[in-house]
């Protein structure tokens, strides 16, 4: 199918719209998710590099 | 493992921002009573709309949105405060607005769901709400609403989460003798933050790149909801204006009610030396601004309307400018203009009751714009010949009333009781000393030459 009938077809077909939002939300969790756990561990590894030494 | 123990920065003004956390006073509970019975009255108006139907409402054919959607354009233009004052200004690198962006975040989360509620509140239907997901369409500006409201409020508790997080972990350390359910959600909230060098450097940049994002989700969301009224080719609503312009005067009511919570915070409170008169200076200039650029836009508006004489819009103009609608319309202007222009430039420098009037004032009319918006162009459709005798008529009923008022009431609960268990002041970022032997962080990462400024 050519891109543009493609395009053109998802502002035309009935549905699933709900894709898009699933989609978007998702995609944001899983980032957000990430990004916190990276904040968490930051200098972890050295507090224990530090401590295995003593 | 061993840990060392967390680390804190040093902040002067420490105590006296923890000190709402410490004790619940009886006037608190008052507040939260009266509150309480407030959104207990809009419960019982919306048991009666859910049993009896829209009916009971002023709503009807073709008036299908009416002070609901008012109050849905308004709840989505509060909540622009905070990713105004702590994004855009985060980027902008304007160190003062530090004490005040966590206030502003506050407005901007608890706005939010009530903002969506208003839309749930109107559909009569709200069991019909998932019917978005299902069935939704991409065509459907109402679509491109529900997916950047949700991505906007859910992106909006993530940034507001982790600025707190240092905080809410020095109340884990700090307030060892609040009730155990206290000390519990702390810990758990916390998520075991350590305050450690490489933990603070991370979430400033987190922070700054976030700061990136929602200054561009700021403009989607407020541009999408516009559009939902703009997609149409209803008169008065179909101008590529409407998303500049509500734009504009989401930022505005939301700086606005800034002004208006940080002034009863800092009475209540006692937080003269935090939250101190310069602040309010800078948030005057700062609205100075957006009352002249509001007149730009509705001049802009309204005089390409007028030149285009188009019989259909001449119909809402006229309604607005010397019909129906006239009152509320310039009530509106001189809420919103002409008494604010007044007070900001003549009165409000160095004075807060002032600024608080003149804010009070802003979002009052801030309130008669948007229904001033809607309903006269519900009331004069583009097809105004297929109205019937009787139809074209709006006036709200008490329900709507009480249904409002319990919103409001809801809003206001969430951030009293936020502020008696959260430092509504950022200690972290406006702590002032940092330990030599554990630097947290530099007070603020360099952005777009901030640093060149000093």
């Amino acid at each position: 199918m050519p891109i543009g009938e493609w395009i053109a077809s998802l502002f035309t077909s009935a549905g699933p719209g709900g894709v898009i939002v699933v989609t978007v939300i998702g995609s944001a969790a899983t980032v957000y998710f990430l990004l916190t756990r990276w904040i968490l561990r930051g200098g972890e590894q050295a507090e224990e590099e530090k401590y295995r030494f003593k | 493992m061993r840990l060392t123990a967390p680390y804190h920065p040093q902040n002067k003004h420490e105590g006296t921002i923890l000190s709402p956390l410490r004790r619940i006073a009886l006037a608190d509970r008052w507040l939260w009573a009266v509150l309480l019975g407030v959104m207990g009255l809009g419960a019982y108006a919306y048991s009666r709309q859910w049993i009896f139907g829209m009916g009971v409402t002023g709503l009807n054919r073709p008036v299908y949105w009416g002070v609901y959607i008012t109050n849905f354009v308004f709840f989505i233009g509060l909540a622009h405060s905070g990713t105004f004052i702590s994004a855009i200004l985060r980027l902008a690198g304007a160190e003062w607005r530090k004490p005040l962006t966590r206030a502003a975040e506050a407005i901007t989360l608890f706005s939010l769901p009530f903002g969506v509620a208003s839309i749930l509140i109107d559909m009569g239907r709200p069991d019909r709400a998932l019917n978005v997901i299902f069935y939704g369409r991409f065509q459907s500006p109402l679509l491109w609403d529900f997916t950047a409201v949700s991505l906007y409020l859910f992106s909006s508790v993530v940034f507001f989460y982790l600025s707190l997080l240092p905080d809410i972990a020095l109340c884990r350390d700090r307030l060892t003798e609040s009730p155990l359910w206290q000390r519990r959600t702390y810990e758990l909230l916390a998520l075991g933050w350590r305050g450690r060098p490489e933990q603070f450097h991370r979430l400033e940049r987190v922070l700054d790149g976030m700061a990136i994002f929602m200054t561009m989700l700021v403009v989607t969301v407020h541009t999408v909801v516009s559009w939902v009224f703009g997609m149409t080719v209803q008169p008065g609503w179909h101008t590529a204006l409407i998303g500049p312009f509500f734009l504009l005067g989401a930022i505005f009511s939301g700086t606005a009610a800034v002004v208006i919570v940080l002034a009863i915070l800092r009475r209540v409170y006692h937080m003269e030396e935090v939250l101190t008169v310069s602040l309010f200076n800078s948030l005057r200039k700062l609205l100075i601004v957006f009352t002249l650029g509001w007149f730009y836009m509705i001049v802009a508006e309204h005089l390409t309307q007028f030149y285009g004489s188009l019989p259909e819009e001449m119909e809402v103009f006229w309604q607005k400018f010397t019909g129906e609608f006239a009152l509320l319309f310039w009530l509106m202007f001189l809420t919103v203009f002409v008494l604010p222009l007044i007070i900001f430039v003549f009165l409000g420098k160095n004075r807060i009751g002032w600024m608080v009037t003149a804010s009070v004032l802003v979002n009052v009319g801030m309130w008669l714009e948007r229904y001033i918006v809607i309903v006269p162009t519900e009331t004069r459709p583009r097809l105004i010949s297929t109205l019937m005798e009787g139809m074209g008529n709006y006036q709200p009923t008490w329900v709507e009333g009480a249904i409002t008022a319990a919103l409001f009431a809801g809003l206001v609960l969430l951030y009293a009781v936020f502020t008696r268990l959260f430092p509504i002041v950022p200690i972290w970022e406006t702590a002032e000393v940092v330990e030599a032997e554990a630097p947290p962080v530099q007070p603020r990462r360099r952005v777009f030459g901030a640093g060149r400024a000093r």
